[in-house]
């Protein structure tokens, strides 16, 4: 376990796929991300489950499930996956990564942060909170202890850290 | 841990709609058709069409049929064995079906499968299968490797091979073809 008490896990009970898997961060109050989800509905939890279960497997991005932010220069790792119960709608925002650099084909989801929105509504106070996780050596220790990867530096980057080259 | 839908058999068919609702998005996405738009066509309620995408429950095949139809779009439903009888992976994305049976050349009957495996290339039966139902002066053709497909308009019932390239790997990326066959339908 890391040091910092930040440690990542997969989404369990679901089908993660060969090179796309996510999980959640956790240890810390603001990563409330795994707590909310399970205090979710079953049948929203479905929904979720199935969700990242479709993007796992390769799908492309359904506005109205689970997105990216590609077009967003500062944000552009960033990722949320929704679901709406009643008049509530939820956003699990994460960020993307690649952990392996022996296999830099896997790209892990890091789902942080939970949030209650409006229909079409993206706080960009919450994708910069996930992109400060993002880059922080606490996510980032904690994505190597969760890919261990005895692939030595090649001088581009640290473990766990989203190169440039990769985001494309 | 065991995947979520093997508690039962209401799980997996939640997930099973689920899945089917998500490739209707999609559709609705490539399309720019609405929520509201498919639910005047269908004659129901924005909110009970927001309600199925939201919350399918058990849809019901006849519901099904109604809304791909409402998209232009068809049904097929499948048993499959993937080697996993307690299901403890779960379901495969209904996509995979797709996209396969895209990259197959949409094959409409089993012997355009046959042919598939007898064609001395993927490619070479790719192009066949691709040029023999929509008759076309080919234009500009390479020579690729496997997996390849074609892409092409077919405006005013002309067809033109403009480009026959590589799958790029970009998994997300729908063969042309599958556009075209669906215009041309």
């Amino acid at each position: 376990m890391p040091l910092t008490g930040i440690t990542f896990h997969l989404v369990p009970g679901i089908r993660q796929g060969p090179r796309r898997m996510v999980g959640f961060l956790e240890g810390h109050r603001e990563l409330n991300a795994a707590e909310e989800f399970d205090s979710l509905k079953e049948n929203r939890k479905a929904f979720v489950r199935s969700s990242i279960e479709l993007w796992a497997s390769g799908s492309n991005d359904i506005n109205e499930r689970f997105h990216g932010f590609t077009n967003d220069t500062e944000y552009s790792l960033s990722y949320v996956f929704k679901v709406k119960d009643n008049n509530v709608n939820h956003r699990f925002y994460g960020f993307l990564c690649n952990p392996l650099l022996s296999n830099p084909r896997v790209r892990v989801c890091v789902l942080c942060i939970h949030a209650r929105k409006g229909q079409h509504q993206t706080d960009r106070a919450e994708l910069a909170r996930v992109e400060q996780w993002r880059l922080s050596s606490a996510a980032s220790e904690a994505m190597s202890a969760a890919y261990p990867d005895d692939l030595p530096s090649l001088g581009k980057g640290k473990r766990g850290e989203v190169l440039p080259w990769k985001t494309k | 841990m065991t995947h979520w839908t093997s508690h039962s058999s209401r799980e997996f068919a939640y997930s099973v709609c689920l899945g089917f609702t998500a490739q209707l998005e999609l559709e609705m996405q490539r399309t720019g058709i609405t929520r509201a738009a498919l639910a005047e066509k269908l004659n129901k309620t924005a909110g009970r069409v927001s309600q199925v995408f939201n919350d399918p429950g058990n849809l019901s095949v006849k519901t099904m049929v109604d809304y791909a139809r409402g998209l232009g779009m068809k049904v097929g439903i499948i048993a499959y064995d993937d080697g996993d009888p307690d299901n403890a992976r779960g379901p495969i994305n209904p996509e995979v079906f797709v996209r396969s049976w895209e990259f197959a050349g949409c094959p409409e009957d089993l012997h355009e499968i046959e042919d598939a495996h007898n064609a001395a290339s993927w490619n070479d039966f790719y192009v066949s299968s691709w040029t023999q139902k929509h008759p076309v002066s080919m234009q500009c053709v390479f020579a690729v490797p496997a997996p390849a497909y074609v892409t092409g308009t077919e405006n005013s019932g002309i067809t033109d091979v403009s480009r026959i390239g590589y799958g790029n790997g970009n998994i997300t990326q729908e063969p042309p073809i599958a556009q075209n066959r669906r215009r041309s339908a």
